[in-house]
């Protein structure tokens, strides 16, 4: 006999009934509300049929439960609510990688990559400490130096332009659990005293422009390089390219935008990793009216020998930058990091033609091959472009 | 399908429950259910599951016709285990034993079937049990299978006997207050591992995946100390919401853990963890072999035998072989003597001991292979300074809170207190105090919904990188 009193049947229906609510709930979900927050598309409902579950079962299944883990009805509210309240009360991101302290400031702490992650706060360590040793930077002039040799065989000139980041422009919004170490090294880091300062010194035949001075001065203001972003945002790329284009004598664009910044949403940046705040606020400039004509997948020729002897490869995509509005009829090439793309068309907007080339995109035996095998560097600019200059790796596909 | 999975709580379960109150036929109901919870997670493996069953229930037929044979229990038993040494222990065996082939050489199909080494388990003890006589063997292929395949215990315990729930696979009656405990008992066991286990797993996980040579004396510390957490309440968690799931369908368990880091000796650590396991171990093994009967070397030499077989069953790997060992040499340690110091020396002093001795083994249960367990185990014990910032990285406020609540719940300060403050009260009454687990119950289960909703944040992380 196996028998359930009523009132214990009752309770079950009841029970089964309320923890049922999420699953019934799936129709209703805004499920393009999360799609959008999360910046993937969700999993969709695999196809349940009998015979595709019964020939393979684990895939099914394993769709499936991504699936309900996406659409869970009231899922996309409690995963809000809850990284809000563990980074406002715990400081907590989810990501060991990335600190942050209450009033919104994020920082990512060592490279996103785990293979390329050897201490926790590898970013810190590097622009602030190591960076600032003659050691370090000996061994990275040479490092620049050989890139150089190579960018500018064809006889451009090559500009090492690197981006001042948040480490060295809001050190006292590190949070109080990471050690103090490394803030009380980041505040000793000034547009006088410097890395860059030290390298021009070492070497003076190298062009450095890093405007660390102008981008401390304005990172007082949050909307200039918003607090909440590992990447710049908004007006720091238009200010960055302003002091690069004053520095170098370049002509500004007929339609470079004149007057004020406006406050906007910027977009997103690790903030979207933690899950906590709406779009990054920034103050920006509307982009669309340098009037650049972007081609994302142009496809650089290889030259003839090479094509000729590999049929398979006769190009190598990269971006290519048109500005019918240019004061020159100067060509140009980029360099960067993932930094490179809020920049690169107010770079472009300085000259007729403009190549950008990120090497951590392209494969790095891609990159090698362009460089050596097409006339690509066959420019008047070259500019080396990347945070801080504090990953000597980014020039090894340049070397 | 995990038991913290939104597939498992919004889905199966309702669905389970519904099917299993309102219909007739609840083994049948749960047999059904615990094959596709077998098939949904491992596809057609599940037929392994069910050859483990037809074993177990031939033996049994057998018995019943002719009545036990030695062979024919052999016979059971060879197939049962020759079962789970190819899947769990044939690779291990091959090139970890007797050094063949190379890295890129694994044995075909040697996949490890999740749960294989508890079913195996269950199937085998009841053959054993069938075969000695202590309990009826099953005529119906329903009811054994219904045992040896229950989903709550499938996947991670506890390890049920045949005898516990043998007369209840025939008869037994769902009350409310079933339900009522099974509600409680699941949704702690929900809370261990969702609100405890998994935030110390964040520091374990980060602390033992660096490299060992950049740990200092303190994140060693911290890596074995917070494994020691996790893995107690990720263990004991499942085991709750085993045990809670049973009562909700009638049957009765058996308790799996009974606080074992308040033990004060080793041997008493054993009785208190992962019990069913050890009860089993020491059923079917040590007194085969002789238990403590046969004089002082054989009771050390099958103590020892037993813990190394059981370090086996943990894992097909030698940091398990040696954690088993060092138990077992523990135990041989004790029985020599140490236990009779141990309880003449004051209480902290001995509970130290054993939780340090416990603390030790973790390390080497935890890392991925013996020098990582030796280099972590050399840093706890030679004071090591250096840079501590990954303890900052993988220790949130959050994480001290787990920390906080899993010190207070790995003893039984709570259950004492909670006890006595019920009585003052005077809730000692069954209404009242049911009243109180079950408002409990409903806070732990909405703070787990909460963890186990956003465990599904899954952003696209090369959106700018």
């Amino acid at each position: 006999m196996r028998k359930a009193n009523k009132s214990a049947i009752l309770y079950a229906v009841i029970l089964s009934a309320v923890l049922a609510i999420p699953a019934l709930t799936i129709p209703r979900a805004d499920h393009s509300a999360r799609q959008k927050w999360e910046n993937r598309k969700l999993t969709e409902l695999p196809d349940l049929n009998l015979k595709s579950v019964l020939s393979s079962p684990k895939e099914t299944f394993v769709q499936l439960d991504d699936y309900v883990d996406d659409h869970i009805g009231g899922g996309f509210q409690v995963i809000k609510a809850r990284r809000k309240f563990y980074f406002d009360v715990f400081n907590a991101t989810g990501d060991t990688y990335i600190v942050g302290k209450n009033d919104g400031a994020l920082f990512l702490t060592s490279p996103f990559q785990q293979k390329t992650r050897k201490t926790p706060f590898q970013w810190w360590e590097n622009v602030c400490d190591k960076l600032q040793r003659e050691g370090y930077q000996i061994n990275y002039l040479k490092r620049v130096n050989k890139s150089k040799k190579n960018i500018s065989r064809y006889g451009a000139r090559v500009i090492y332009a690197s981006v001042p980041s948040t480490p060295l422009l809001i050190p006292d919004q590190f949070p109080k659990s990471a050690p103090a170490k490394y803030s009380e090294a980041c505040r000793k880091v000034t547009p006088e005293n410097n890395h860059i300062v030290d390298m021009r010194k070492l070497d003076p035949d190298v062009e450095f422009f890093y405007p660390l001075g102008a981008f401390q001065e304005k990172a007082k203001d949050p909307y200039f390089y918003p607090n909440s972003a590992y990447h710049w945002q908004g007006e720091s790329t238009w200010t960055f390219i302003e002091e690069f284009a004053r520095k170098y004598n370049f002509d500004f664009s007929p339609k470079w935008p004149a007057g004020p910044c406006e406050y906007q949403n910027v977009g997103w940046d690790i903030g979207k990793l933690v899950g906590v705040g709406d779009e990054i606020k920034g103050c920006d400039r509307d982009l669309s009216s340098l009037g650049i004509i972007v081609d994302e997948k142009f496809q650089y020729p290889l030259n003839e020998a090479y094509a000729k002897a590999h049929p398979k490869k006769t190009s190598i995509t990269v971006v290519k930058m048109t500005n019918p509005h240019a004061q020159n009829d100067m060509s140009a090439i980029i360099f960067t990091n993932s930094f490179g793309p809020a920049v690169r068309q107010q770079y472009a907007s300085l000259f007729k033609t403009t190549y950008h080339i990120r090497p951590g995109i392209i494969n790095t035996p891609d990159v090698k091959l362009l460089l050596r095998e097409s006339d690509i560097l066959d420019v008047d600019l070259a500019t080396v472009s990347i945070a801080d200059f504090h990953y000597p790796n980014f020039l090894a596909p340049l070397e | 399908m995990l038991f913290t999975s939104p597939l498992f709580l919004f889905m199966f379960l309702p669905s389970f429950l519904l099917c299993y109150f309102l219909f007739g036929r609840r083994n049948i109901i749960i047999l059904a259910f615990s094959i596709f919870f077998y098939f949904f997670g491992e596809g057609w493996i599940v037929l392994l599951l069910l050859g483990s069953v037809l074993i177990a229930w031939l033996h049994g037929i057998w018995v019943i016709k002719n009545g036990p044979s030695l062979k024919v229990m052999w016979a059971a038993t060879v197939l049962q285990l020759g079962t789970l040494f190819y899947f769990k222990y044939s690779d291990f065996f091959v090139r970890d034993v007797f050094l063949i082939g190379d890295a890129s050489w694994t044995w075909p199909e040697a996949l490890l079937p999740i749960g294989i080494s508890f079913f195996i388990f269950q199937g085998l003890s009841y053959s054993f049990d069938i075969h000695r006589g202590k309990h009826k063997p099953a005529k119906s292929f329903i009811d054994v299978a219904t045992y040896v395949s229950m989903f709550p215990q499938l996947i991670a315990g506890p390890i049920v006997r045949y005898g516990s729930v043998a007369k209840q696979l025939q008869s037994r009656t769902i009350r409310t207050g079933n339900l009522n405990i099974g509600i409680y008992l699941f949704c702690v066991g929900l809370a261990q591992k969702m609100l405890i286990a998994n935030k110390l797993a964040v520091t374990a996980d980060g602390l033992f995946g660096i490299d060992p040579a950049l740990l200092t004396t303190t994140t060693a510390w911290a890596a074995a100390l917070a494994y020691t957490g996790q893995i107690y309440f990720d263990f004991a968690g499942y085991s709750n919401m085993a045990i809670g799931l049973g009562f909700m369908m009638g049957f009765r368990f058996p308790k799996n853990f009974n606080h074992p880091y308040v033990a004060k000796n080793i041997t008493d650590f054993w009785r208190r963890w992962h019990i069913s396991m050890t009860s089993w171990f020491r059923d079917y093994v040590y007194f085969p072999l002789g238990g403590n009967r046969k004089g002082n070397f054989m009771t050390y030499r099958n103590l020892f035998l037993v813990f190394l077989v059981s370090g086996l069953w943990h894992g097909a790997a030698w940091t398990f072989v040696l954690w088993g060992m060092y138990h077992g040499a523990f135990l041989v340690i004790e029985r020599l003597g140490l236990k009779n110091i141990l309880a003449k020396t004051w209480g902290p002093i001995a509970w130290l001991y054993t939780f340090v001795v416990a603390v030790f083994g973790w390390v080497l249960f935890r890392a991925d292979t013996l020098p990582q367990a030796l280099d972590v185990a050399k840093k706890m014990i030679i004071p090591t300074g250096g840079d501590n910032s990954y303890f900052y990285l993988h220790s949130g406020m959050e994480i001290w809170i787990a920390m906080a609540l899993a010190v207070l719940f790995a003893s039984n300060f709570v259950e004492r207190q909670s006890i006595r403050a019920m009585g003052a009260l005077g809730w000692r009454s069954k209404g009242k105090a049911t009243a109180v687990k079950m408002t409990v119950a409903l806070v732990l289960f909405l703070l787990c919904l909460i963890e186990v909703m956003s465990s599904t944040y899954n952003p696209f992380i090369y959106f700018r990188f």
